[in-house]
């Protein structure tokens, strides 16, 4: 049997392992000032600064839009920089990290957030005074962490097995960026051709195509003086379809697909994307509704297969140190897969990477780039698992009990302060079946439970506390393969157990990087999935509650 | 149930020419919409319950933003307005959907109808579809909706005003058009920075923002009665916010804006200064401040802050929305003819009214949110009651709308006010009035009294739940001795009743101040004007202010005049 062949392309652009600190205006302010505050930021009696990190990104931002085959109004292009500042105070034995102090949340920020601001004005001056304000406050925060801490360990009698913070050899990485270049003029006139597909279908209400193009830049310093300087190019087509399905209810297909950095290629990704969507929509308007519930195997394909994934798999493998908590609640967003080195957490068939230091595969940048790590170490690349077992774990500068080198996995977003946390992840299979054959295993498989019929999910589906929502599902029967498409049913019982049951992987593997759209509200970093369809054995789904509207009173224009 | 009306202060307007130059017959947007919404009414209105009545509105316009902070630009945009919003009613003009439920929450009271951003009339189909898929979407909430008002109304008490729900909008054409105005951006940023780097010395500034916005554009209005509408709106202005704390942890805080008719009305770099360093002066004077005591005491509220004072304690009193529901406070129900307040003062809402003292004045319109002309209505005259800001709402004596029906885009309308002008029929100068204030101190023999220069946000309870009670928080406030002498205090809110507050006004100034805002209500937020001079009262309360629980930075601010660190 043939084996699928994983291609890693790592290109690093213009980028320098560099001594000295870059010469930019915001490096001068986040250096004058981080000076300033391990110095002389001391408030008596309290804990003092120890680790200090100061991380900016400025994003640029340009977007175009057209619906049925002409332009919507057209915003100019954009600029947000925004800091985060977080610090631990005591030292390198005993300091306020990885502690979550009770009663903060009065203070009307997350627990465990670290300081940030918005709309930085950018010049030297406003970013001093920002620096220093965010500092103060971080200060604040910490020294009075570090108290409680101290103070739960205490009542706890919990001794300090490990120290809470490890020296790392100096990082020093600066990346040549290039200056934002807004979408082309044409662009316009290519996204009207795109969105003009939707008329082919009249039951659609809108059909709407956006291209955006981010960059998002980065400039972290921390007091130890390690630095970054680098940036993550995305280009991304958004595509919405509204319309009503026969059966009334009402639909909003939303899909957004990472393109790849040669233009030359993106007019012809964006029709195949326009293409399937359209094809979804047509699948999904004659759909019927589900009226049983399935336990069978199931095949997610695509960016069902990435949600699978990153739902089921991504939450279990990072955080691998759990936090403590002055309530004395555990830490429930600690990894699943925390004490389970050494086990199998997912089907052998699979090796499975975090690639921070991986910029690009086969062409599309990855959005979790990230050559040092948000605590100032160089990021490394790491296998996560071996042939289904659980070889490694992201880690940070508090050491992890058996695995305490820190491996550059220090994540901090906007909710979060820097925890052990996950980049690029690649889902790479031993062995990998064409599309055809992966239905044709799923089919086998039917036949061997004695089934009528199984499912396959055919697009993505979102996902909260075991259930899940898939936008299209198509039924397969045994018999002869037909396929029709099923609505009004929810994945349920989902879990980390169902990783251990793939039975086949796809040989395609498919990249999605806009995973990071959860980190407003579910405090997610940027993650870029990579990964092939997947057979998964014993899946439920069972009849959703929604009842469909009755047919518009007045018929569409 | 409670409603809170909160005041803020914001935006600015524009060059109303009141005058038709346009045809509706050539406003592509007009016909799209008209065509749409016939489509629509010759089948809704058979519909059991029928859909009665239907308004369509499309905004079309652009938000430029620059905001500046210690010389570095800190967010700008140019964003196209392009919004399409629909309302509609089920039921008949006696009795609609959008009644309030007795005895059950409301609804939809702070939800907003269906908007549809960014459409465009060049797109055709998109345009007609957003507008469909709007109107079909509501038409089954307002039907479902009317059956929970019918329900309603045959199990709880009656209602004791038995007006009817709606009355239909005359029939209106009206096209006016602004061509939209060009900004020089580089220049403006030129100045916001320049005007942003005189407080990066200030240690007393911690936070501060300069900002330039426009707002502009046009709306255009159908509705099924006939109406075609299209009318200009533009509000232009340069504002900056100066922020700083005291060791007690209290927020201290100046502002200032510039409203603008154009670019050529902004103030120049050397106006600035001037009043950055009052600002300055000011935000180290309440730096220093002594906290203010509870008191209650004589008080002259100058100009701009009586002007927040009739809005935010009368001005929403005088709102007819405020008298329609049986769980609204009513203050002033039932009292038409009848002196509420003191016999000095009259009050009148003029959205016709586009500037007064060469300063544009934020809160005029021609038309209103419900498609209905403006005019000029004496609201109190001389202390007595004579009528209400009313929107196609009628209320007990008061059938017809008057041009108040208004809202922020995306909300359903509520009768707001507009351009609000309190006059007093005696007026002294202003430095007579501080004699007046003395006497009155030495008169009660009080140890003080109170000047308040400056108010700034608030609220006042209308529902019938909780007291008639409003809390305005006071930016600038001066006790003054009975030999004269000022000092700065900070710390204090101003409390109190509307009826009691408004019959102590024993005097006032001939300084009429202009206070240009956005007040946020049930419909959203509205840009309004409030005029007033001076008032001198024979007391008020005043309470100690809620205090932040954080210090000043430990560290002094980056000292930049040495060397850069």
């Amino acid at each position: 049997m043939k084996k699928a062949i994983v291609l890693f392309f790592s290109f690093l652009s213009i980028a320098v392992w560099a001594g000295n600190l870059p010469e930019h205006m915001y490096f001068q302010a986040m250096n004058d000032e981080m000076q300033r505050t391990q110095k002389e930021l001391r408030i008596k009696g309290s804990s003092v600064p120890f680790f200090t990190v100061y991380k900016l990104t400025d994003v640029f931002r340009h977007q175009v839009s057209s619906s049925l085959g002409a332009a919507l109004p057209e915003e100019e292009p954009n600029n947000n920089l925004s800091a985060l500042v977080y610090m631990y105070t005591g030292n390198a034995q005993k300091n306020s990290s990885a502690f979550v102090p009770y009663s903060e949340s009065q203070n009307k920020k997350a627990e465990f957030a670290p300081e940030n601001g918005n709309y930085i004005a950018q010049s030297y001056e406003g970013l001093r005074r920002e620096l220093w304000q965010l500092t103060d406050k971080a200060y604040i925060f910490a020294s009075s962490a570090y108290d409680k801490k101290e103070a739960y360990k205490k009542r706890k009698g919990l001794k300090d097995e490990l120290p809470d913070f490890s020296k790392a050899p100096k990082a020093a990485y600066q990346q040549e960026i290039p200056a934002f270049v807004p979408l082309s003029s044409d662009t316009q006139e290519k996204i009207n051709e795109i969105s003009k597909l939707g008329k082919k279908l009249p039951y659609l209400e809108k059909f709407i195509v956006k291209r955006e193009r981010l960059q998002n830049r980065y400039y972290l310093l921390d007091s130890e003086k390690d630095f970054a300087q680098y940036f993550v190019p995305q280009d991304y087509v958004h595509i919405q379809a509204l319309f009503r399905g026969k059966e009334g209810h009402r639909y909003s297909l939303y899909r957004t697909y990472n393109l790849p950095e040669d233009e030359s290629l993106q007019q012809a990704q964006m029709q195949q994307y326009a293409e399937e969507i359209l094809k979804e929509v047509q699948a999904q308007y004659q759909a019927v509704k589900m009226q049983k519930p399935y336990i069978g195997p199931v095949l997610f394909e695509k960016k069902a297969a990435a949600d699978f994934f990153f739902f089921l798999f991504y939450p279990s493998a990072r955080y691998s140190k759990p936090l403590l908590r002055g309530d004395d609640r555990t830490d429930s967003d600690a990894g699943y897969f925390k004490d389970r080195v050494g086990m199998r957490v997912i089907s052998p068939l699979f090796d499975v990477y975090d690639k921070p230091l991986l910029s690009h595969y086969q062409g599309v940048a990855l959005s979790a780039f990230m050559p040092v790590d948000d605590e100032g170490v160089a990021a490394q690349d790491l296998q996560l698992v071996q042939e289904g077992k659980l070889i490694a774990l992201p880690t940070l500068r508090s050491p992890l009990e058996g695995q305490k080198e820190n491996n550059g996995h220090g994540r901090a977003n906007l909710i979060s302060m820097p925890r052990a946390g996950l980049t690029n992840l690649i889902f790479a299979a031993k062995e990998g079946f064409s599309q055809k054959q992966m239905e044709e295993k799923l089919l086998q498989r039917c036949k061997e439970l004695d089934l009528e019929y199984c499912y396959i999910i055919v697009s993505s589906f979102d996902y909260w506390k075991g259930e899940g929502w898939p936008e299209l599902v198509e039924r397969i029967y045994t018999q002869d393969g037909r396929k029709e498409a099923v609505t009004g049913l929810e994945l349920a019982g989902l879990s980390a157990r169902s990783l251990r049951n793939i039975l086949a992987a796809g040989d395609k593997q498919y990249i999605f990087g806009d995973f990071s759209r959860y980190e407003a509200y579910r405090g997610v970093s940027a993650v870029s999935i990579v990964a092939p369809s997947v057979l998964v054995d014993e899946i439920e789904l069972v009849p959703d509650m929604k009842v469909p509207d009755t047919a518009p009173l007045v018929p569409i224009p | 149930m409670k409603k809170l009306l909160f005041l803020c202060i914001c935006f600015m307007p524009l060059n109303l020419l009141a005058e038709a130059n346009c045809r509706v017959e050539e406003q592509l947007p007009l016909q799209l919409m008209q065509q749409e919404l016939k489509r629509n009414f010759k089948i809704l209105k058979k519909q059991k319950p029928p859909i009665y009545y239907i308004s369509y509105t499309y905004t079309q316009g652009e938000d430029i933003y620059l905001s500046f902070a210690n010389g570095g630009l800190k967010e700008e945009y140019k964003k196209p307005v392009s919004a399409a919003e629909v309302l509609l009613r089920a039921g008949s003009s006696v009795m609609d959907n959008t009644r309030s439920l007795r005895g059950e929450n409301r609804r939809n009271q702070w939800i907003k109808p269906e908007e549809v951003a960014q459409v465009t009339p060049d797109n055709t189909d998109d345009f007609l579809h957003s507008f469909w898929r709007a109107t079909q979407q509501l038409a089954k909430n307002a039907q479902e909706d009317f059956i929970r008002v019918k329900t309603n109304v045959r199990s709880r008490a009656e209602n004791k005003d038995k007006s009817d729900d709606f009355v239909f909008p005359p029939l209106s054409y009206y096209c006016h058009e602004e061509p939209l105005q060009h900004f020089d951006i580089s220049k403006i940023k030129d100045l916001l920075a320049a005007a942003s780097r005189l407080t990066i010395g200030e240690e007393t500034v911690l936070w501060s923002s300069f900002n330039f916005s426009v707002e502009q554009g046009h709306r255009y209005f159908v509705d099924s009665v006939g109406t075609e509408l299209k009318t200009p709106y533009a509000y232009i202005r340069l504002t900056y916010s100066l922020y700083g704390r005291g060791q007690d942890g209290a927020e201290i805080e100046r502002f200032k804006d510039y409203n603008l008719i154009s670019q050529e009305d902004l103030p120049s770099l050397e106006g600035l200064k001037q009043d950055i360093a009052a600002s300055v002066d000011e935000l180290k004077s309440l730096s220093n401040a002594q906290e203010g005591e509870s008191a209650n005491v004589p008080v002259i509220l100058k100009g701009r802050a009586a002007a927040v004072f009739v809005h935010e304690v009368m001005g929403h009193r005088l709102e007819g929305d405020q008298l329609k529901d049986a769980e609204d406070g009513q203050t002033l129900s039932g009292k038409l003819g009848q002196q509420v307040i003191s016999p000095l003062i009259t009050i009148t809402a003029d959205p016709t009214l586009t500037e007064f003292n060469g300063e544009p004045l934020r809160g005029a319109y021609e038309y209103d949110d419900e498609g209905v002309k403006t005019k000029p209505v004496v609201l109190i005259e001389n202390g007595v009651l004579r009528n209400f800001m009313m929107r196609s709402s009628p209320i007990q004596g008061f059938p017809v709308s008057n041009g108040h029906g208004r809202k922020e885009r995306g909300y359903k309308p509520a009768a707001r006010m507009s351009v609000l002008k309190a006059t007093a029929s005696e007026q002294v100068p202003y430095e007579e009035l501080e004699k007046m204030l003395l006497t009155e101190i030495k008169k009660q023999n009080k140890p003080y009294g109170f000047i308040v220069e400056d108010l700034g946000g608030g609220f006042t309870f209308t529902g019938s739940a909780m007291p008639q009670s409003f809390k305005l928080e006071t930016k600038l406030v001066y006790k003054i001795f009975p030999d004269g002498k000022k000092e700065v205090v900070r710390g204090l809110d101003v409390i109190g009743t509307p009826l009691v507050s408004f019959n102590r006004i024993i005097a006032a100034g001939n300084d009429d101040a202009v206070f240009n805002g956005s007040c946020g209500s049930v419909s959203g937020w509205v840009p309004q004007t409030n005029i007033s001079p001076s008032l001198l009262f024979e007391n008020m309360e005043f309470q100690k202010a809620q205090k932040s629980a954080f210090k000043p930075p430990v560290l002094p601010a980056p000292n930049f005049k040495k060397g850069g660190k």
